[in-house]
């Protein structure tokens, strides 16, 4: 089983933050074939009776509207960034 | 203000950012749809690829969206929860289009949408966005069809 956390963020002060990061996930198959995606991933937190709990999770991977399937061979680095000119 | 006075009204001014950024959508105001996002504004969209960075992909991206609609486009939020803190806040709701595709097709969907903020400068600033629809694991299709 395979699931590496890239890229983190996360912001807090208080008693409220969130966090975001990509996943490479996944593991080997019977077949002995591994199987690894990127997913994206965001979390909202509370901090209860001094405990952060996480209240909120988002996890996903996005899919192509042409063909309908989700992806699961995209690579972070094509991030789509336009940069100021 | 009592820091309960001060959560109600951090709450209320984020609700009034996510009712703004309705009509936006709905009358396909680029400017208004992308008006409480911070320059480095990070969005996991729904479709391809895995991530954007900056409002100006958010604009990109909304403009290549709303040229895909004929028409007015029906846009609404259901089971929004606001949770906030003193600079750091998050947002999650179940979000419905109703449009004419261009190619005179109905479009009709959900999908899952968590927007996070940072207080900067004073102002609830929207720092990411995460929109998706799940996928069937046996079949890998994405999932388009789902109603709450």
């Amino acid at each position: 089983m395979i699931c590496e956390v890239h890229d983190l963020d996360i912001a807090t002060r208080d008693d409220v933050a969130f966090c975001h990061y990509l996943s490479r996930c996944g593991g080997t198959g019977a077949d002995g074939e591994e199987k690894v995606g990127w997913m994206r991933a965001t979390v909202g937190f509370r901090r209860i009776s001094g405990k952060w709990l996480v209240v909120h999770e988002h996890f996903s991977a996005p899919f192509d509207p042409e063909s309908g399937k989700a992806l699961f061979d995209l690579e972070p680095q094509n991030t789509g960034r336009i940069e100021a000119a | 203000m009592t820091a309960q006075g001060r959560r109600a009204n951090d709450e209320a001014r984020i609700r009034a950012l996510i009712d703004d950024q309705a009509k936006a959508i709905r009358a396909k105001d680029i400017d208004g749809s992308v008006s409480s996002y911070a320059p480095d504004v990070l969005l996991f969209d729904v479709i391809n690829p895995l991530q954007h960075v900056g409002s100006e992909a958010a604009r990109k991206r909304l403009a290549e969206w709303f040229s895909s609609f004929r028409g007015p486009i029906d846009y609404e939020l259901r089971d929004l929860s606001i949770t906030t803190g003193d600079d750091a806040a998050f947002a999650h709701s179940l979000n419905r289009v109703s449009a004419t595709t261009t190619d005179g097709r109905k479009l009709d969907m959900w999908w899952r949408a968590t927007v996070c903020y940072r207080k900067l400068d004073g102002e609830w600033t929207v720092t990411h966005v995460h929109a998706s629809v799940p996928f069937d694991v046996a079949s890998g299709q994405a999932s388009l069809d789902l109603k709450p």
